[in-house]
């Protein structure tokens, strides 16, 4: 999942640009701004940690410490500047958050980027799990069980910017995605960017020619650190609260899932992860209960069929299909994912059922499935839903089989 | 001094547990070059097999079968997943078994549901095993210590003395030296991680009692284990030793103390900090924190004074390849 990111076309940064801006010019709901800012805060995230594995190939198993710190500090900073009217627009906040956690980087950074792989992945592990657990004994700064509230409404308003309308917000959480994109293309050419490179590639030959790993890991660690600030600091002005569960093991383990599994090292791998990681937390999340089991199972399956993730899979499979000159495949691959579709429909009911059976919450013991009213306790549906599952399943892969095998000895242009 | 004693007796019961989770753990790290994120889940689905077959079987049947339940689940994933794989290195086969770790928990929560389930200590080990100045040493705290000493004593006897034994130990150092002899390295590793798992998941079944037997257990374990490792020195059966003994004391001991830092600073003779208001901002507040409060995170505490004065572990020297 190391491997280098693909060269990007010349206009795919101004298209990027036009996608972020173009729900501002949108009549919207309130609603769709709302999750439109989470998508923001989230494809931050998810960029810091993916820019941290592909460009120096660390894993970090830790982010939310940086993240929710951030949001902790930019809270801080907002109620500050609301009691002592100072002249500063909230929309600056993000920054400042951004900027902590980059000096929460400068401060932990050391301990974590003496070796790669999997020492840095354990110790950033350990390092969250330790601010995790210190946050809710240390109430002067975390503010216990309830957390800390913050009205973004509360300060100055420059330029008619009062943040009171989710538009507002959502164009503040636009520039700031602008802003990361940036840092990242800025990244990517600058000398930083080839070093890190040539670490993660080799460390011992880099520091043969003079190059300090740690300093370059270091240097990558802080820029992730900033661009998880700018999502927490984002998180913050968008939720007016920040509680403990910002810093949880969970939230860390959840954004590195994703960040893998769509592979986010580019601004399009990132919205991807994005899109799915805000799409489990919030419509996976409404329908099903056991939404955390179904990602994690998505998960296992990407890492086991494309453990390069699933946008540079998808790269990969298009450039082969042209490469390849038989427009025939393409109805192979429809009926690869539609088969594959009904399998994971087949499996994905099959875990409702178990759900239904295990807890009988649904009301009058029947089960709402697709539109269907399904009895949980009913031996048909249970042979119905496995014998989807494995016949579709088989079939995919009978699809998948051969379908990989005509493409495997395509030659794919460089 | 008793107090201490006892305290010191608790610590090894616990230490003990710990030992038998790190080192299947390490011992699967060594062979097959990955860390096991699911190890804290083996442990948790091993305390809920335990409970479950418990109440068919009763305590002893359940502590029989926990452990192979765990094996042949971990087995199954080591042939379908983890030997797929291989060929790719190690970064996706660390994946897998984080996503597996995932999924178990899931689907633990979905079985037996999030709420922490009434997994007891059985009637025959209630009780004191002895009195030391007027304190009870709990009979199944000693029943712990023997049955991890017994599994640990057993596995080392195997691993020392048996034939299988003596070709992990090739393994670890020669693995394809060992397959040119006509060995099956990849059944070795397969074995060897269904071992592993098991041992974490007769740690779950014989530990779980004296702790919560809930899903949450495995995150909490599965990332105190890695802070044991990288304390005691990644991938020295040596390291997890004196990890284990170390954070078990630890843990145990900070319980039983009172205070906290701004007391310590008191008996300095500086008695400014203790007159501040707990609420007052992250200094007071973390100096005000009562050190039986913080057990939970003193291991975190002592990884990172590791980390920092020695970043290879206690135990380990640093090896050639490794220094950047």
């Amino acid at each position: 999942m190391t491997s280098a990111a693909k060269p990007l076309r010349p206009g795919s940064g101004l298209s990027f640009a036009a996608l972020v801006l173009l729900p501002l010019a949108l009549p919207l709901h309130t609603a769709a701004f709302s999750l439109l800012s989470q998508l923001a805060s989230a494809w931050l995230l998810l960029l810091s940690l993916g820019l941290l594995l592909t460009r120096s190939g660390l894993l970090s198993f830790g982010q939310a410490l940086f993240s929710g710190l951030a949001a902790y500090a930019a809270a801080h900073a907002m109620n500050a500047i609301a009691a002592h009217g100072w002249p500063l627009p909230f929309a600056l906040v993000p920054l400042y958050a951004a900027v902590f956690a980059a000096a929460v980087a400068l401060a932990v950074g050391p301990l974590c980027v003496r070796r790669s792989g999997l020492s840095f992945a354990m110790t950033t592990l350990s390092l969250g799990v330790l601010v995790a657990l210190l946050a809710p004994m240390l109430q002067g700064f975390f503010g216990g069980e309830g957390g800390v509230a913050a009205d973004r409404t509360a300060g100055p308003a420059w330029f008619g910017l009062d943040l009171l309308s989710q538009r507002q917000v959502y164009g503040v959480s636009a520039a700031y995605v602008l802003l990361g994109a940036a840092l990242l293309r800025r990244f990517d050419a600058s000398r930083l960017g080839l070093l890190a490179r040539a670490v993660r590639d080799n460390p011992l030959r880099a520091a043969c020619s003079g190059i300090a790993p740690r300093r370059v890991r270091l240097g990558v660690l802080l820029l992730s650190a900033a661009l998880a600030g700018l999502s927490g600091g984002l998180q913050t002005l968008h939720f007016e609260q920040v509680s403990a569960g910002a810093l949880s093991l969970q939230q860390s383990g959840l954004a590195l899932l994703f960040s893998l599994a769509a592979g986010s090292g580019t601004v399009w791998g990132a919205l991807l992860a994005a899109v799915m990681m805000v799409g489990s937390e919030v419509w996976l999340a409404a329908v099903s209960q056991a939404w955390m089991l179904d990602v994690a199972l998505a998960f296992l399956a990407v890492v086991l069929w494309a453990p390069q993730g699933v946008s540079q899979a998808v790269h990969e499979l298009a450039l082969r299909l042209r490469a390849s000159g038989q427009p025939d495949l393409l109805w192979g691959l429809a009926a690869l994912l539609l088969c594959a579709a009904l399998a994971v429909g087949g499996a994905g009911s099959l875990i409702e059922l178990l759900y239904a059976l295990r807890q009988q919450l649904h009301g009058g013991g029947l089960l709402r499935l697709y539109g269907l009213q399904l009895q949980p306790d009913s031996a048909d549906v249970w042979f119905g839903a496995a014998q989807l599952t494995v016949t579709a399943g088989s079939l995919a892969a009978v699809v998948g089989r051969r379908l990989s095998r005509q493409l495997r000895d395509v030659e794919v242009p460089r | 001094m008793d107090t201490l004693l006892l305290s010191t007796l608790n610590g090894l019961s616990y230490s003990l547990l710990l030992l038998l989770l790190v080192s299947g753990l390490t011992l699967i790290f060594s062979l097959l070059g990955v860390l096991n994120f699911a190890h804290g889940s083996f442990y948790m689905l091993g305390a809920y097999l335990a409970w479950q077959s418990g109440q068919w079987l009763g305590f002893w049947g359940g502590l029989l079968l926990a452990p192979l339940g765990v094996a042949l689940l971990a087995g199954g994933f080591e042939i379908a997943v983890l030997r797929r794989l291989r060929p790719q290195g190690h970064l996706p086969e660390l994946l897998a078994t984080f996503a597996l770790g995932v999924v178990l928990v899931e689907a633990a929560r979905l079985l037996w549901g999030s709420a922490a389930v009434p997994y007891a200590i059985p009637a025959a080990l209630q009780g004191r095993l002895f009195r030391l100045g007027g304190l009870d040493f709990a009979t199944y705290r000693g029943f712990v210590m023997a049955v991890a000493l017994a599994a640990l004593g057993l596995s080392w006897l195997l691993l020392r003395y048996s034939r299988i034994g003596l070709i992990v130990q090739a393994a670890l150092t020669h693995a394809r030296m060992v397959a040119a002899l006509g060995h099956d390295v990849a059944a070795v590793q397969t074995a060897v991680f269904a071992a592993g798992a098991a041992l974490s998941g007769l740690a779950g079944a014989v530990g779980a009692p004296l702790l919560v037997t809930e899903p949450d257990m495995a995150a909490s374990m599965g990332v105190l284990l890695f802070a044991v490792l990288l304390i005691g020195g990644l991938g020295s059966l040596r390291g997890a030793v004196v990890g284990a003994l170390v954070v078990g004391e630890l843990q145990t001991l900070a319980v039983a103390v009172n205070g906290s830092l701004a007391d310590v600073l008191l008996h300095l003779g500086w008695a400014a900090p203790a007159a501040w208001p707990a609420r007052d901002g992250l200094l007071a507040s973390l100096l005000h924190l009562d050190v039986a409060r913080a057990a939970a995170l003193l291991p975190y505490v002592l990884l990172l004074i590791v980390l920092v004065l020695r970043p290879q572990g206690l135990t380990r020297a640093l090896g050639s390849d490794e220094a950047l």
